[in-house]
This record gives structure tokens, sequence and C-alpha cells, in this order.
């Protein structure tokens, strides 16, 4: 089993959702805190806008963890706190093992990784509430919260999983594919089928 | 938006003063082992060099270790990590540090003792500990620049360019130790012009070196490694590195060790350069963590 995240900017609407679910499932304690590695919310899940590009034309990017298969976190971390799950290919931390260097921070090429404030450790994707969810067979809060189905949550590996047949069926990207961490966070840019549908539906609905 | 290291990951000045601290104390453990190859470590020297030793390496010790978001894991997670053989010392080079330093600092406090008490601990005075304690004291000083370098998040690092920068600005700042340390033990001033001069030629290396990784960072190294190399070098930190690190801290000391080796010797003039040398070799290593940027991320 691989799982990995897929998030469709085809559909996002950027209203914050999976983030505010994040931070509440994962984070209770510290809802009102800030995260100042990002300057941000206490959640793993960061929105980014892009109001000036070279291009033109404003966009925003939510990214998160990339659950990387080759994970430079894995790699530098001193006593094996970050690790690969092998049952679910995700990457999670031992808590107990953490001394708190902060080189998996250092290391992470996305900069996903945030300094909890009260505990001191490099918090990511996926958070304690959302682990727990996924070891029940369920999604994780960001995607359970989404409102139009722009997240994703799915066995990559089995081709029958709704992140599979969404893959299939859409133009994806990985972010920063060139420095070879092979990250499972995919983001749609573009012909994603359900976008299409609904694109169907309004045009049959308007005449 | 483009997310510096400093706010993200937080290594500043008390990493910085870390870095500076073992990299002195570590190339002084290379002098040492010149002086006693050399058949020029007198008994006084050695305390000195002893005491600098051990000093140095355990201030950088409780400098790290109070840097850590959790000290209070530390010991419980090593033996963790060794119990169920996830210590990374053939993967990580945090884990490779954490030996050495230990391995320092024991080598260091035992060289301390022998240097006041004689009996069964008098062989670590010889040619074959000092010898021993120059490989450890290189590997402490190369070691963080590996392990900066290899830091994907972090592409200002990613050169191999930044050991050997450790290496040479190390070698300066023993330099300079040794010349404060040569001065306190009584002057000697062929030796103090000699580590000058050698001083000076190590500056050469050292802004070489410099000067390439400036270049390759600023034109050749990607978008995160320039916007790094603008900020230590037209940024908010260029005050710091133009005046602090190359003009005070490498040339002006360089030109210095040339000019006293040809025409003049000066105790207090060399004692003034020593400790600008010192100085520029902590605030190099300050610009280089505070400069560094992650790759920015984009669709477009």
């Amino acid at each position: 089993m691989r799982l990995g995240f897929l998030w469709d900017t085809t559909l996002c609407v950027d209203c914050g959702a999976c983030v505010a679910a994040c931070s509440a499932a994962n984070y209770p304690e510290e809802r009102w805190m800030e995260n100042k590695s990002w300057n941000w919310l206490t959640s793993n899940i960061l929105l980014t806008y892009y109001d000036e590009t070279p291009s033109g034309r404003a966009y925003s990017l939510l990214t998160s963890c990339m659950q990387c298969e080759n994970a430079p976190c894995v790699a530098v971390c001193p006593t094996g706190a970050s690790y690969i799950d092998a049952d679910t290919g995700l990457v999670l931390v031992d808590y107990d093992k953490c001394i708190g260097c902060r080189y998996c921070m250092a290391a992470c090429p996305y900069g996903m990784r945030w300094l909890d404030p009260i505990n001191g450790w490099p918090n990511k994707c996926p958070g304690p509430d959302s682990l727990d969810r996924i070891s029940k067979g369920e999604n994780p809060p960001c995607v359970a919260a989404c409102p139009t189905g722009a997240r994703v949550f799915g066995d990559l590996d089995d081709p029958n999983s709704e992140i599979s047949m969404r893959l299939s069926g859409s133009e994806s990207i990985r972010l920063l594919d060139d420095k070879g961490t092979k990250p499972k966070y995919f983001v749609v840019v573009g012909r994603s089928p359900i976008a299409d549908e609904q694109a169907a539906e309004l045009q049959q609905g308007g005449g | 938006m483009v997310f510096t290291q400093l706010q993200v990951v937080g290594w500043g000045w008390d990493i910085a003063a870390f870095l500076w601290l073992a990299g002195m104390s570590g190339m002084a453990a290379a002098i040492y082992a010149a002086l006693v190859h050399g058949g020029l470590m007198s008994d006084a020297r050695r305390k000195a060099y002893s005491w600098a030793l051990f000093v140095g390496i355990a201030a950088a010790l409780v400098l790290v270790v109070s840097d850590l978001s959790r000290p209070y894991n530390l010991m419980n997670a090593m033996l963790l990590s060794l119990e169920q053989g996830t210590f990374g010392i053939g993967r990580s080079w945090m884990a490779i540090g954490i030996v050495l330093l230990a391995i320092m600092a024991l080598m260091s406090l035992a060289l301390l003792v022998s240097s006041y008490a004689g009996g069964i601990l008098s062989p670590l005075r010889g040619r074959a500990y000092s010898y021993a304690m120059l490989a450890v004291g290189i590997l402490v000083t190369m070691y963080s620049g590996f392990l900066l370098a290899a830091a994907p998040g972090q592409p200002f690092w990613n050169t191999p360019l930044l050991p050997l920068l450790w290496l040479a600005s190390g070698t300066t700042a023993a330099m300079g130790l040794s010349e404060i340390m040569l001065y306190r033990t009584g002057e000697d001033r062929e030796l103090s012009t000699r580590i000058s001069l050698y001083g000076a030629f190590a500056e050469l290396v050292e802004l070489l070196t410099l000067s390439a990784y400036m270049y390759m960072s600023y034109a050749a190294m990607g978008v995160g490694a320039h916007i790094a190399a603008e900020q230590m070098l037209f940024g908010p930190l260029s005050y710091i590195t133009w005046i602090g690190v190359v003009a005070l801290g490498i040339v002006g000391p360089m030109i210095s060790g040339f000019v006293f080796a040809k025409y003049r010797y000066s105790g207090y003039a060399l004692l003034a350069v020593a400790v600008l040398v010192i100085a520029g070799a902590l605030l190099l290593r300050y610009t280089v963590l505070a400069s560094s940027a992650f790759e920015p991320i984009g669709l477009l």
C-alpha cells in the first residue's frame, strides 16, 4: 500500500476548510497559537497566494507534507525518529525518539514541517487525529471537510481507488520533482473528470 | 513567497557560535599536533592548548544542546534509538557529529588531565595521541559543513565548497587562537611570526573558497541559492559580510600577516588581528546560516 494525496486546482475554491479542519482535529489545544515557522495557523496545510507571478495570473497553492518515497527528513534524522511506515508508505514521526535538532526541518525541500509551540517537535502531516482516522480506514479531516472534492487521499497502488482513477483521468504534477524526493502529493492542474462533469451539468442546466 | 531558514528552522546565533567553537577547537587540535610534531610544545603551551580545546568543545556542546527544542528528551531518544538500532551513524551527519563531538570532548578532557597529572596518562602528551587529536579535530571542523551541504531544503548550502570553507575558516580562527595563547604563555617572536604567516596563507585560501562559493551560489545553483547569496552579499546581511567577514575577518588580517612576516613584529598588533580573525569566523558562520532560504515553490 502506498498512501498519497491529491489536490485538484481545478476544483479548489480556496475556502481554507482543509486548513481549519486539520488544525481543529489535530491540534485542538494549539488552535489559537501561532505557527511561527510559517507565520500561519497551527495546521499541517499551508495556503499560499501568489499575486504577482511572471505570467501575471494570480493563483493559490495548498501544500503539506509530500509523503516522499525518498524523504530527506527521514535520511537526515539522527535517531530514526522520522521514518517511512512500511505498511502505508506515509512519512511518520516517533516523538519519543525526537530530540528537536530540527535537521528534518532544514532538510525538507518543501519546508513542510513546523515547530510545535508546546512540545517542541517538528509537526507534519498526517497529524495525530488524521493518523488515527487513517488507521480506521477513514479519510483525514482535510479531505472530509473539502466541499468541492478537491482533496483526495488513498492508495496509489490500488488502480480502483479514487485517487488512482482521478489521477489517470487528469493532468497532474509533483512539486519540485527535480529534487528526486518522489513525492506522493499530486497537484492536478488540468482536465479533472469531476470538473468536466460539473461543467457539463452546468451547461445542460443552463441550456 | 520565500521562506528563510532562520524563520522556519531557527538556526541563528547559537548554532553559528556552536559551529564556530567546534571549528576553532577542531583546528586548534590540528595546530597542537603540528607543534607537538615539531617539538615546539612546552608544558605551559600544552596546558594552554588543552584548556582551550576542552573549554571550546564543551562550550560548543552546551550551545548545541541548548538549541534543541526537546533537550530533555536527548538521553531517552539516544538510548531508544540505540536499543532499536535506528541511530543514524551511517546515514545522518547529525548522528556522525554527535559521535565526533563526544569523542573530541573526551579526548580533550583526557589531554587536559594528562597535562597536569603524569603517571599512566603521560603517553597522552606524545605524538601518537596528538595525531589522533588532529584527525578528530579535522573531522569535527568539517562534519558540520557536510551536514549543511546534505540538507536538500537549503540549496545555498548544497555545495562541497562548504566543508572546505569551514576547514579554511576554522584554520584561520585556530591560528588566531594560537597567537593569543602564544602571547599569553610568553612571547616567542619566531613562532608567532610563522603562525601569523601561515595564517595569512590560510586566509588567502579562505578568501578564494568564499569567493568561489558566493559566485557559484549567485550564478549557478538555482533560485533558492541565488536568493540566499543575494541576501548575504547585497541584502540586509551584506554589512556583516563585507565589513565583518571579508574586510576585518579575512583581507585585513591577511595583509597584516604578510606585512608582519616581512617587516616588523608587534605582539599587540598580532593580538588585535587574532581577535578580528576569530570574530570574522563567527560572523561568517552566522551569515551563511541566516542567509539561507528554501527553494520557492510555485505552479507558474
